[in-house]
């Protein structure tokens, strides 16, 4: 099969919504002439022209309020945005608006929009430009979050986002755009709420989102050469989240460790976490471990920076211990 | 509470370890994980190290000792004297404790020695144990507790894995079950004295030579056993019967043998279960048996060059270790003064 790049992923689904659906159409900063920063939108405006590829002031609230304002009437926006910091700027727009309104509306109005932005550390781009702020928005009910870990998940994912008629933010990681994967030539669509079993295995489970199922492939690498079975679950997406397939595992496994690259406390790590213990409680022969970013804000160095989040080895040693019967906390 | 340090088993079929060396002393600070002392195994020597945070106290066995497994040889303290009053009332059960089978004197042991023995006791069960939930799971399912395995000295907290061996103890303690109304979650509770044979041996040797009375040694067992329980248990209406066996399997039933007279003991053919089994092996080299709970509590009595070897095995739904501790200490108080008995 073809390996195209996760830019090239999301690129190609893009162009073949708006093919297929003329209600669809793109806003955001430096979207049209430039193609974004990280050049993911090149051709676009070439092909469907500068009103559907639409560049934006520098002004997130505003055309953030302008595509839930256009997603009411009818049309299925997608907000490019370009640094996933830049949540901030618009939460009232996304949380008050996007994701209250249906339910406000007494369902008469849908609001169909993807907000598409990124997440991820290690790109020495400092503290506000390296934040992982996914948790942020999967905890307002009314918002689907969709955490694509390859250029695969990348394109079925987003074209069923587009698909979607609620509002879904989709992170991409902003380090993975040029790593290449296997994507097929055909179109097909990856459900949201279905977990995907990455490698299989018998000792422990490690649930990993975005850009840390890498990180735990690389990690159950190590494991397997110290003769420990690791199985991988990518969620794909946090809202909805496959519960069953993530429990399944552990029933199996009867250990799991949850990473994510958000920061640890609070987040999403705490929520798997909590549902693991709360459902498959008596399946557990150890407790339930959680690695995300360090609670501080990202730092510039890049060896402080590269600190800040996990890695194959350290998932690798914590996976290490709890297999073992060793105590990761004290007791 | 003070945390026991007891010696633990560091193989699946090792009944005693032999104490190399401490590397802490008396009234140490330790710290979790600081290396207590070493144990030679048949196998190997290893380290043992600390489980909890305090002072070592109460070292009651020397370099040299070998000592039953699971068997308290220290204890962890909060403070560094020795155990304080409040602490000792709460460890009645260990308190002469420890110098298994030697005669290696303990600071614990001076203070509680109205009689020459040592008693040996399990660590209290009603500790916490630390497992993980689905070893709890599992072994509640198939009706394992945990708890044998922090007697046998496995160190906690116990995981899946640890329900393999947990079975293994169950099934060595069931093979040792002919008949089973205990139930294989009935924790087998322990403990041992010895007692000098001159005092007893003494008494028979007057009553041949000056009564021309020959006195039958399982007679005065079951006479010693039902007059302890009795007192024990504060059974003083109840009919208790007893056997005592051998290895050889012949055994003896008797009823009341306390009223009865020591020169004209009369065994009863009940078939029913005894109230309490006394297991005579003191005409075999055997010194320890520990075979788990039987349908009533078991007093094992070896016999070595001058010490009666004594230990009982009891579940709690049979007797406290209050009682089994009463019980014990009369029953060597019998054993050193055997007229006391008589009268």
């Amino acid at each position: 099969m073809r390996e195209i790049t996760l830019s090239k992923a999301v690129n190609e689904a893009i162009a073949e919504e708006m093919r297929r659906d003329e209600t669809v159409f793109l806003l955001g900063e430096d979207v049209a002439e430039a193609g974004t920063p990280f050049k993911i939108l090149s051709g676009l405006v070439e092909e469907f022209g500068t009103e559907r590829i639409i560049d934006t002031p520098i002004a997130e609230p505003g055309f953030m309020g302008i595509a839930v304002g256009a997603a009411m009437t009818g049309t299925r926006p997608i907000v490019d945005l370009m640094f996933g910091d830049f949540l901030f700027l618009v939460m009232d727009q996304l949380c008050n608006q996007a994701a209250k309104t249906h339910y406000m509306s007494g369902g008469k109005l849908n609001v169909p929009l993807v907000l598409r932005t990124n997440l991820g550390a290690t790109r020495r781009s400092a503290a506000q430009h390296s934040q992982s702020l996914h948790a942020l928005v999967a905890h307002i009910p009314g918002l689907k979050v969709a955490l694509p870990s390859s250029a695969y998940e990348a394109k079925g994912l987003l074209k069923s986002a587009i698909r979607d008629n609620n509002p879904v933010v989709i992170f991409e990681d902003k380090l993975m755009y040029q790593d290449k994967a296997e994507v097929p030539e055909e179109e097909y669509l990856i459900p949201f709420g279905v977990a995907n079993i990455k490698r299989p295995g018998t000792d422990i489970t490690l649930v990993a989102t975005s850009s840390m199922v890498q990180v735990a492939e690389k990690a159950a690498g190590i494991l397997n050469s110290d003769g420990i079975s690791a199985e991988i679950i990518d969620p794909r997406t946090i809202v909805p989240l496959d519960e069953e397939t993530i429990l399944n595992s552990v029933r199996k496994t009867s250990r799991a460790m949850v990473i994510d690259e958000g920061h640890q406390s609070y987040g999403v790590t705490a929520e798997i976490a909590s549902r693991i213990n709360e459902r498959a409680f008596y399946h557990l022969d150890a407790p339930v471990i959680r690695m995300g970013a360090m609670d501080v804000p990202v730092p510039f160095s890049p060896a402080l920076e590269d600190l800040t989040v996990p890695t194959p080895e350290g998932v690798a040693h914590n996976a290490r211990k709890l297999v073992r019967g060793e105590l990761v906390h004290a007791a | 509470m003070p945390h026991d340090v007891i010696m633990p088993a560091l193989g699946m079929t090792q009944d005693t370890g032999k104490l190399v060396s401490w590397l802490k002393n008396e009234g140490d600070p330790v710290k979790v994980g600081d290396i207590l002392f070493e144990v030679e195994t048949d196998k190997s020597t290893m380290e043992v190290d600390a489980q909890a945070e305090g002072f070592l106290t109460g070292i009651c066995a020397a370099a040299g000792d070998d000592v039953p497994v699971g068997n308290v040889i220290a204890l962890i303290s909060q403070t560094p004297g020795a155990a304080t009053p409040a602490e000792k009332t709460v460890r009645q059960a260990q308190e002469a404790e420890a110098t298994p089978a030697t005669d290696v004197p303990s600071p614990v042991d001076r203070a509680h020695e109205p009689i020459e023995q040592t008693i040996v006791a399990v660590p209290p069960t009603g500790d916490r144990i630390l497992a993980s939930p689905k070893a709890k799971r599992i072994a509640a399912e198939l009706g394992l507790d945990l708890s044998d395995l922090a007697r046998t000295g496995h160190a906690q907290p116990y995981h899946f894995a640890d329900i393999e061996v947990l079975k293994s103890l169950a099934a060595r303690a069931a093979s040792a079950l002919p008949s089973t109304d205990v139930q294989p979650a009935d924790a087998s509770r322990f403990l041992a004295l010895e007692a000098r044979t001159k005092g007893l041996n003494a008494f028979l040797e007057w009553m041949q030579t000056d009564g021309n009375i020959r006195l039958e040694t399982p007679h005065v067992w079951a006479s010693y056993a039902a007059a302890c329980l009795r007192k024990a248990t504060q059974a003083e209406d109840t009919v208790l019967s007893l056997r005592v066996t051998r290895l050889d399997g012949t055994t003896a039933s008797f009823l009341d043998a306390d009223r009865q007279r020591l020169s004209k003991m009369v065994s009863s053919d009940d078939e029913a279960t005894p109230d309490f089994i006394v297991r005579d092996i003191t005409d075999n080299p055997i010194t320890q048996m520990r075979l788990g709970a039987r349908e009533a509590p078991v007093l094992t009595i070896a016999k070595s060059k001058k010490h009666y070897l004594l230990s009982l095995e009891f579940t709690s739904r049979q007797m406290t270790d209050d009682q089994a501790i009463a019980f014990m200490l009369d029953f060597c108080a019998r054993l050193n003064d055997p007229l006391k008995h008589v009268l």
